[in-house]
């Protein structure tokens, strides 16, 4: 894709740590175009948020990037100087954290946290600043946005504090916002606001977002284009339909089929859930060829012995499985 | 099988006054619960944080002294025989209600081995000799899907899913027929969560167990719950049984409740937040009907009297003066 706004190749993030070498992003490819959002979904340890945050080189020790590129709006990335990525973090792209709590400063008012990001990107007076903050903050339905700035962040709800995170990631009309899990802490009626929120927003300003999630229903609401990432490698890219109408990947299907479901009839007798077997593995010491196949269904010989590579089966559908044609590589 | 009859817990606020500490309020975290759950059946109890589900199921085993209410198990006042502090009296009914905790990270203790987890309800009740530990524990074990290698780990050795099935067996280790499940599966993986739901479920199955399921999350209720009740600011708004709440909501926070959850299908019909505003404080509940300041279809009455949790004609009850 030449036109994608950026675009991530073989990128690699290990963690040096007393155990080893644990590969927590392990050869991902990804792309995000214009006004898209793409979901990046994933359990816990499936590598979803470290390449998040390696999109924006943020990775924490002792993490680090060890390969591939990333390429956004026709610069690479990982080849500019350290300072030089501070002008792109929070001006060309807008970051949203799973706990609004942890990513406001709690010692800061409202305003000057958001009044400190424009005055060092845009290099706005004190005043302008305060009204370009107050607008944001009335943007993302914040009424008494003045009243608001001079409070402190406990002073403020949670959902609150997300809207207040997300005003912050939008002051520079950034092309591209990454939100991790934005409504994972939330309950479910906030949750369903904040959604409505970052939908509306995304539309209005035109950016592009990468939503980081395990919810598939927040992805079904929200995501143009889904990846599903497993033990730090993809399982499967395609657009958001196929992805729930037509899984191709075994685990893939497999998420989608064991997670309960409130517009489905359980019944009052004999019901399970059809659960995947076994637990997601030790990234110091993955299996060996595909990472998914000892709890994987239709696994067999070949699967225990080649690393599957991405491999298209339609056209924007990407498949690492050997029994969908994926060609493999020895491990 | 157990029926929880105007169940209260209030926090006084006090503040310090210039002579003395003075009581200026009340946090209403539970305010007058009724309930009743049936013998082999699931009752899902739902709600935000915030609404009191933890405090009532916390308040039901004395784990936290009730200001007000009753609790009957069969028959038997629960909480009387509790206050009246008699050991063994207590560990007799504690031996019938047990509670499976939401976090298995934090609910086990760190330095001890699964084994010594999974034993220590039969040391502290010492109602079964010693001689058949450990046969018992291999028993657990096999029923909550461990193998017997997991006895002499630790739990840093072992993943979340398993610690929850540590943390069951060790509830069902004194045979109780009840069991308090708060959240038993928020804090694992998705893929993991599917495994635990469905022990629970072969479990009650096999062994007949009485579940209080309790839980924000409305997808794992509509599979687990049989009946499943609401609650909203310390009281419960609506219950009913699980398929007639999903279909037909009478109350208007379920009905928003419902709507929120994020379905995972691209074509469903998108419904915009319905409910707006944030839920208020327990310290500061709103006069009347306490939902009115968010609802939809509020009345003028709702804005001044409380409404009764009141049987419908489908068999429901619910708490509103202008049902859906």
């Amino acid at each position: 894709m030449s036109e994608a706004l950026l675009q991530a190749e073989d990128l690699r993030v290990h963690f040096f740590t007393a155990a080893g070498v644990a590969r927590a992003v392990d050869g991902v490819d990804l792309s995000v175009g214009a006004r898209e959002t793409l979901g990046l979904v994933g359990e816990s340890g499936s590598g979803k948020t470290m390449t998040s945050l390696a999109l924006l080189r943020l990775v924490p020790p002792p993490g680090r990037i060890v390969g591939g590129k990333i390429r956004f709006e026709g610069q690479d990335l990982l080849a500019r100087r350290r300072r030089a990525m501070q002008a792109i973090r929070g001006k060309r792209i807008g970051m949203v954290f799973q706990n609004p709590a942890h990513s406001l400063d709690p010692l800061m008012t409202i305003g000057a946290q958001l009044v400190e990001v424009l005055r060092w990107h845009e290099r706005l007076t004190r005043t302008a600043a305060e009204t370009r903050a107050a607008d944001l903050l009335a943007l993302v339905g914040i009424g008494d946005a003045r009243v608001r700035m001079r409070q402190y962040p406990h002073e403020l709800s949670g959902g609150m504090k997300q809207r207040v995170c997300i005003a912050r990631a939008l002051l520079c009309n950034p092309v591209l916002v990454l939100a991790d899990e934005p409504t994972t802490n939330l309950d479910v009626t906030i949750q369903a606001q904040i959604l409505d929120l970052l939908h509306d927003l995304k539309d209005r300003l035109r950016t592009s977002m990468i939503l980081v999630t395990h919810d598939m229903g927040v992805l079904a609401r929200m995501a143009d284009r889904i990846t599903v990432m497993y033990a730090g490698r993809i399982c499967e890219t395609a657009d958001a339909r196929t992805i729930f109408r037509t899984p191709q990947h075994p685990y893939t299907r497999a998420l989608l089929e064991s997670v309960p479901r409130a517009d489905r009839d359980y019944g009052p007798t004999g019901r399970r859930l059809p659960a995947i077997r076994g637990r997601p593995p030790d990234l110091v010491h993955p299996p060996s060829g595909c990472r998914f196949h000892p709890r994987c269904p239709e696994a067999g010989e070949d699967c225990r012995a080649l690393l599957p590579l991405e491999f298209p089966i339609a056209p924007g559908h990407t498949v690492s499985c050997l029994r969908r044609g994926s060609p493999g590589v020895p491990t | 099988m157990i029926a929880v009859e105007s169940l209260q817990k209030h926090y006084p606020i006090r503040r310090r006054g210039v002579f003395r500490r003075r009581s200026t309020g009340a946090v209403r975290a539970v305010d007058d619960v009724s309930f009743t759950v049936a013998s082999g059946e699931t009752l899902g109890l739902v709600g935000e944080s915030g609404c009191g589900k933890t405090t009532t199921a916390r308040a039901m085993l004395h784990l936290i002294e009730p200001s007000a209410g009753r609790v009957l198990l069969e028959g038997e006042d629960v909480l009387a025989v509790f206050r009246r502090g008699e050991r063994r009296e207590e560990l007799r009914l504690r031996r019938r209600m047990q509670y499976v905790f939401q976090d298995p990270y934090l609910s086990l203790n760190p330095r001890w081995t699964v084994a010594e987890t999974i034993l220590e309800p039969l040391r502290v009740h010492a109602h079964v000799p010693r001689a058949q530990w450990e046969e018992r524990l291999a028993h657990l074990l096999d029923l909550v899907g461990l193998e017997a290698a997991h006895a002499a780990r630790y739990p840093h050795e072992c993943s979340g899913g398993q610690r929850q099935r540590v943390g069951i067996a060790r509830a069902l280790a004194v045979e109780p027929g009840f069991l308090i499940c708060d959240e038993p599966v928020s804090s694992l993986d998705v893929s993991v969560r599917a495994q635990i739901l469905n022990l629970l479920v072969e479990l009650q199955e096999r062994l007949g167990l009485t579940y209080l399921y309790i839980s924000h999350d409305l997808a794992s209720v509509r599979f687990i719950a049989g009946r499943v009740a609401v609650m909203y600011l310390g009281r419960i708004v609506e219950t009913a049984n699980v398929e007639t709440l999903f279909a037909h909501p009478r109350h208007h926070y379920t009905a928003a409740l419902l709507a929120a959850i994020p379905v995972p299908d691209p074509d469903t019909r998108i419904v915009r937040a319905v409910v707006a505003g944030e839920l208020p404080s327990a310290m500061n509940i709103p006069p009347g009907c306490r939902f009115h300041p968010r609802c939809p279809a509020a009345l003028p009455r709702c804005r001044e009297i409380d409404p009764p949790l009141e049987l419908a004609a489908d068999g429901h009850l619910v708490a509103c003066h202008n049902p859906r």
